[in-house]
């Protein structure tokens, strides 16, 4: 029974195959040879297109090689031509220039003298470095004249902390310590009430710390320095660094920077000091109205003086747009003061510039063009609470510059400068200016 | 007055010592230095050279310099220009390997 079903499963089994294999497919039934050709066709299309993407890949894979290779022997030839860098190191730079002044006020035309500026450095490890500049000159008279304008140690303490030590610019805004020398000042001078004679302080001795600290991605900066501060001078207050303390009363100052994004850069800046009430020829600054100053020089007191500022910086692509402002005052009211029957007015100073600068690169396909830059500046520097300091340094100053870049630190700069002055007798004053500088 | 002074003669001194303390921390960065040239530093040293140094003046050319009048370079704008110490290595990194 069992083996008569398993040769029925068997027969009906050939049967199925036979009938299916006998039969042509419902498809091939259906189509015809045009149609199928198509189909063909199409195939040998995709194939040949399989083919070419192929072809690609292969060819991107060799160039990925290619770039590896040189990558790696780019790396292996750095390393064979980096030089070592020895314990001590050093690098000579700085700048000098030259120029030229036709005025058609109370100023003759004049050769400026050229100015040589050479900054040392010396570095031990990545722990040590000393710099300094000298500024080598010619006087109005013609003596030679030979400044230290900083001469400092800095202490590599950590990524964002450096102690500064010695005769430092001074942090206080950004024109004095960053700008002023002059292949990086976009103007051919200073902003009024800026540089020499101005404001601003100039430099100081004493000790400094400063660096630069990441926020998430942002940059806070900070410069916090103590020194010797400033003194009482024929000019008012001298705001230069002074190898000795005359009053023993030290000098605070410093700058805080933010940059909200790359470009940008806001910082407020601060001095607080005593000034003594005499110069050291005992010339009273408290009290101008004070023949020889105070009765009794001995009983010189020192003065309050204090100072703050804030600035910006906006630099992309080709524009280069920064101000300033500072504010400035001497306390002058005091016990000293009561033999004068006039109410003494404290001293106070204010100074601010706005200036932009544009390169006129990739706006034409002129090489000449390309390194002109146009600038253009506007100041105001004011003094209050003595006439005559008022008369003498009250003033508005407008710049109209073209600069002509011959590499990045070979510059011719023109300018034209109308100087306004605030006191009534003083007459205005418009100034050509030609001025060569070479950073190197 | 003699207040103030001793105030003055206090900070000095913390920061001697602050200076002898972390001075040590500066010798063992300059012995942990990386001699390989590492790629990804050289292309942050050029994004961050791109974007500091133009903050105040032109960029000089890389070819300006050799490999230790950059290092002694970069030192003086780290100091100056408050970069921090990190950016500087990598900003010193990129000059190095592009003036060749």
């Amino acid at each position: 029974m069992k083996a008569l079903s398993y040769w029925g499963v068997a027969v009906s089994l050939m049967t199925t195959v036979s009938a299916v294999a006998l039969t042509p497919p419902t498809f091939a039934q259906d189509a015809n040879p045009e149609v199928l050709a198509e189909k063909l066709k199409l195939l040998e299309l995709e194939i040949e297109k399989l083919k070419q993407q192929l072809q690609k890949t292969e060819q991107k894979a060799e160039k990925g090689e290619k770039i590896a290779k040189k990558a790696n022997s780019k790396v292996a030839y750095l390393e064979e031509k980096s030089e070592t860098i020895r314990p001590s190191s050093w690098h000579l730079a700085g700048y000098a220039d030259v120029g030229i002044e036709v005025s058609n006020g109370e100023n003759s035309d004049t050769f400026t003298s050229g100015k040589f500026n050479p900054a040392f450095h010396f570095q031990y490890k990545d722990l040590i470095l000393f710099e300094s500049e000298l500024e080598i000159s010619t006087s109005n008279t013609g003596e030679t004249e030979i400044d230290v304008e900083y001469s400092q140690l800095d202490f590599l303490l950590h990524d964002n902390a450096v102690l500064v030590a010695g005769k430092f610019l001074s942090p206080v805004g950004q024109f004095q310590e960053r700008l002023h020398p002059s292949w990086i000042n976009r103007a051919v001078n200073a902003p009024a009430g800026f540089g020499h004679g101005g404001i601003q302080p100039l430099s100081e001795v004493g000790l400094m710390l400063r660096g630069g600290v990441p926020i998430g991605n942002k940059l806070f900066t900070y410069s916090v320095a103590i020194g010797n501060g400033p003194r009482t001078g024929h000019d008012g207050v001298e705001l230069e660094g002074f190898g000795r303390d005359d009053n023993s009363n030290k000098g605070l100052s410093g700058r805080f920077a933010f940059f909200p994004v790359d470009e940008f850069e806001i910082g407020a800046s601060f001095l607080t000091a005593k000034v003594l009430e005499e110069d050291a020829d005992g010339e009273s600054l408290i009290a101008a109205s004070i023949e020889g100053g105070s009765e009794d020089p001995t009983n010189s007191t020192s003065r309050p003086y204090n100072l703050w500022g804030a600035d910006f910086a906006y630099t992309r692509g080709n524009w280069d747009i920064r101000g300033e402002y500072l504010n400035a005052k001497l306390e002058r009211d005091g016990p000293n003061n009561a033999s004068v029957s006039e109410p003494i007015n404290d001293l106070k100073w204010e100074a601010w510039y706005a200036q932009a600068a544009y390169r006129l690169s990739g706006l034409t396909n002129s090489t000449f063009i390309d390194k002109l830059e146009p600038v253009v500046r506007y100041g105001r520097f004011t003094a209050e609470g003595d006439h005559e300091m008022e008369d003498e340094l009250s003033e508005k100053r407008f710049n109209l510059g073209l600069n002509y870049w011959a590499t990045p630190s070979v510059v011719v700069k023109t300018g034209l400068e109308f100087r306004s002055y605030l006191a009534e007798h003083r007459e205005d004053d418009t100034r050509l200016q030609l001025l060569m500088s070479y950073g190197f | 007055m003699r207040k103030y002074g001793k105030t003055i003669s206090y900070l000095t001194a913390v920061a001697l010592v602050t200076l002898v303390g972390l001075g040590s921390a500066g010798a063992a960065q300059t012995k942990a230095k990386p001699k390989k040239p590492d790629p990804q530093q050289i292309a942050r040293g050029a994004k961050a050279w791109a974007k500091t140094c133009a903050r105040c003046h032109n960029m000089r050319s890389v070819k300006d310099n050799s490999d230790e009048e950059w290092h002694v370079d970069v030192t003086h704008m780290r100091v100056r220009a408050n970069i921090p110490g990190n950016v500087a290595r990598d900003i010193e990194a990129f000059l190095r390997a592009s003036n060749k």
